[in-house]
């Protein structure tokens, strides 16, 4: 040890596309994007149809393996998108938890920063440019909406998508099939995405038989693994819906807002240029968006839904492609601009935030706490959908769609928090809960403060 | 096909230079850590060494200066405004609090000068800069320390019943460790630059401890108040420490992913920020 020196760098490696300025871009995200995710959750305003769905089923997946069923669906937990990757994630989650489960998920996002700055590599783009279109993915509206908006299996596959296509760009074509393997397990809404990725590995010059592979592969998968024929296409996040409904404000509304950042950047290019670029891979993701547009799903309900969240890599391989073509450096206009328009766009989610989670949080939140502490989960524990994801990673948590008042096994509990009420069960849920209550014969009030009563059943009906 | 597409494989080959092996390279990054470790242990020991030398009471600081701080805030929160924390005497409830809180408050404080405040010795040989800051928080590490030994007296004390989970609070500590080290990086490298960072923390740290529940239980407060006070990731710490010595398990576990997240986060920024401004250091001191 006496004869070591320490080692001047010869250099500083300042601005490194995978060190610790990318760390810290990805922890950033992660951090900022984990704590929304956690006040969501303990504002009680996440969705159970969204987080509880997944918390059961995994903990299903746990106690009873991969053909476990789920009490939400009545189904197989993998049966509705064949998301078998929830089956890897789910002993880790059952075991760390709800906040386990929310890093994860941001985390995995937050990674495809890595692969997005490898395929800049590969393909020479400018160190500003890949800089700038790397802040872009982290700073995504879409991405961070799908993201903070509970979990969901299919967010995954973003990253996926990135991984596989820098795999093939780098010519490693076997950590490209392993990649596309891995999609798979994302579940059916991933399947668009990697057939987009398929067709664009198909269409390379070099390993373009690793695509034709994949293709054929991701078809079969479809059509063998999935059932896919045109009566099942909401698999894909895709649903038929009549013409008539296709047109509207909505639709255009919400195909401004995710192509407003990157027509205005790619626009900016071009007045710079004299010409506007255009991309082969800003094809795929507008047809895409196509598919998004004429279903009514994310069109009529909000922009903020994780089904648009896959676009994003491909919009953003459009933009690569448009620097790694034309070599000339970014103008820090464009670039400070493209970043103020993403934040702009963050600004608007938040205050869609505040209002669909801050001001509609229930009042008693700290009755429900207490409320929640009474129950045993030793038998089956309805509850409304704002409330299950409180329940955690039980196997026996039940959203109150699925209450039967005539199979209701004594010693289940309900957790009825009478100020709240939601599109998720019927009325009619609500009038025999409310029944329930008042027949002492039947079931036993063990809580009931501000406004929230656990009832136990002790008797048949 | 696509002329957009890329398609090329020599197109994705950078020119190639020779490299050393692969080997040799994570060898010699390997005795260089060593070197740091070794390094920052000295100037940790140096650094506690020299604060106590030619004290009359030397050590007993780091006992008296909890003992004092929890006293005063005992007397105000606990005697004048009835502030409770049942089942856990407040005294200990609040001690278990400054103590862990300290640390970071001391550790950050200490860290803000160790650059600007050694820079004769920075002038002489090189050796990684990092090593002061870190040398500097791991110094109140061993304060920290001794006022866990006051800590442990109290508990014994006053009686109050310990969980096993308290055999947590080394991971807990080092996640703490890792956080205070993050925020340590950014203001010492920023106190070179600017040496109103010194006064700016301590005016920040008074603030953050209000705002971290160092004297008062989170348990009752409304869930959406008591989330913001847990989105603070020492906050959560603190409580995530509390909770395993007295409680058996974490009650905001949720709120402990979060606390990982941003320590993740502070760690690597405070790195990447301390070595962006390490070339400057010379120039400026």
């Amino acid at each position: 040890m006496t004869d070591d020196v320490w080692i001047r760098p010869e250099k500083e490696k300042l601005g490194e596309a995978l060190g610790v300025g990318s760390w810290t871009r990805v922890f950033a995200y992660a951090a900022i994007v984990v704590s929304a995710q956690i006040l969501r959750w303990s504002l009680f305003v996440a969705h159970g149809f969204d987080l509880g769905y997944y918390q059961q089923g995994m903990a299903a997946l746990v106690h009873y393996g991969p053909w476990a069923r789920s009490l939400y669906t009545g189904r197989g937990v993998l049966a509705p998108n064949s998301a078998w990757l929830a089956l890897v994630l789910a002993y880790p989650a059952a075991w760390l938890g709800t906040g386990f489960l929310f890093l994860a998920e941001s985390l995995a996002i937050a990674s495809g920063y890595f692969p997005l700055m490898r395929l800049a590599r590969a393909w020479s783009v400018p160190a500003d440019a890949a800089s700038f279109i790397g802040a872009l993915y982290l700073l995504s509206p879409l991405l961070i909406a799908g993201n903070l908006y509970d979990f969901h299996m299919s967010m995954l596959a973003v990253p996926l998508v990135l991984f596989a296509l820098a795999a093939m760009a780098e010519q490693r074509f076997g950590w490209y099939l392993a990649f596309m393997a891995l999609l798979t397990g994302c579940g059916s809404k991933a399947a668009v995405a990697m057939l987009l990725v398929a067709v664009i590995a198909t269409f390379r010059r070099t390993g373009w038989q690793w695509g034709a592979v994949s293709l054929l592969g991701v078809l079969a998968w479809m059509l063998l693994g999935l059932h896919l024929h045109s009566g099942n296409i909401a698999q894909l996040g895709w649903v038929s819906i009549p013409w008539s409904h296709r047109v509207g404000d909505r639709p255009i509304i919400y195909a401004g807002w995710v192509l407003a950042p990157f027509v205005l950047i790619l626009g900016a290019v071009g007045v710079r240029w004299r010409k506007f670029p255009v991309s082969f891979y800003g094809l795929l993701a507008l047809v895409y968006l196509a598919g998004n547009v004429l279903s009514t799903v994310p069109a009529e309900t909000s922009p903020f839904d994780q089904k648009s969240a896959l676009m994003v890599p491909f919009f953003l391989l459009a933009l690569l492609d448009v620097a790694a073509r034309h070599k000339a450096p970014w103008p820090a206009k464009v670039r400070a601009g493209g970043v103020a328009v993403m934040l702009a766009m963050l600004v608007v989610m938040s205050a869609d935030f505040y209002h669909s989670a801050w001001r509609v949080r229930p009042a008693n939140g700290l009755a429900l706490e207490h409320a929640l502490a009474t129950v045993s989960l030793a038998h089956p524990v309805y509850a409304q959908n704002n409330v299950l994801p409180h329940l955690g990673f039980t196997v026996n948590q039940v959203p109150f769609s699925r209450l039967d008042l005539s199979h209701l096994e004594p010693g289940s509990e309900i957790v009825w928090d009478t100020q709240f009420s939601d599109h998720t069960a019927p009325a009619s849920v609500y009038r025999a809960v409310a029944a329930l209550a008042a027949n002492k014969s039947r079931a036993r009030v063990i809580y009931d403060q501000g406004g929230v009563q656990v009832l136990k059943i002790v008797g048949q009906p | 096909m696509s002329h957009s597409v890329r398609v090329d494989g020599q197109e994705a080959q950078a020119p190639h230079t020779p490299e050393p092996q692969a080997g040799s390279v994570w060898k010699a990054r390997w005795r260089q850590l060593l070197l740091g470790v070794e390094l920052t242990r000295n100037l940790a020991v140096r650094d506690v060494e020299t604060r106590y030398k030619h004290s009359i009471l030397g050590l007993y600081w780091a006992i008296i200066n909890p003992l004092v701080t929890a006293g005063i805030f005992g007397f105000v929160f606990g005697v004048i405004f009835h502030e409770s924390s049942k089942p856990i005497p407040y005294v200990v409830f609040m001690l278990t609090g400054i103590t862990f809180w300290n640390f970071f408050a001391n550790g950050i404080m200490s860290a803000v000068g160790s650059v600007s405040g050694n820079a004769s010795l920075l002038a002489k040989i090189y050796f990684p800069r990092i090593v002061l800051p870190t040398a500097a928080v791991l110094a109140r590490f061993i304060d920290f320390m001794f006022s866990l030994g006051v800590l442990i007296v109290f508990i014994l004390l006053y009686h109050t019943p310990i969980c096993w989970s308290t055999l947590w609070i080394p991971f807990i500590l080092v996640l703490q460790v890792f956080f205070t080290l993050g925020i340590g990086y950014l203001v010492a490298a920023l106190n070179v630059l600017y040496r109103d960072i010194n006064q700016l923390m301590g005016l920040l740290l008074l603030v953050w401890m209000y705002f971290s529940p160092v004297m008062y239980p989170i348990t009752n407060l409304k869930p959406s108040l008591r989330s913001i006070l847990l989105m603070n990731p020492i906050g959560s710490i603190l409580q995530m420490e509390r909770d395993v010595i007295f409680t058996g398990h974490l009650q905001y576990p949720q709120f402990a992913w979060g606390a990982v997240a941003w320590t993740a986060f502070v760690f690597m920024a405070g790195i990447s920020l301390f070595r962006r401004i390490e070339p400057m250091f010379s120039e400026v001191m």
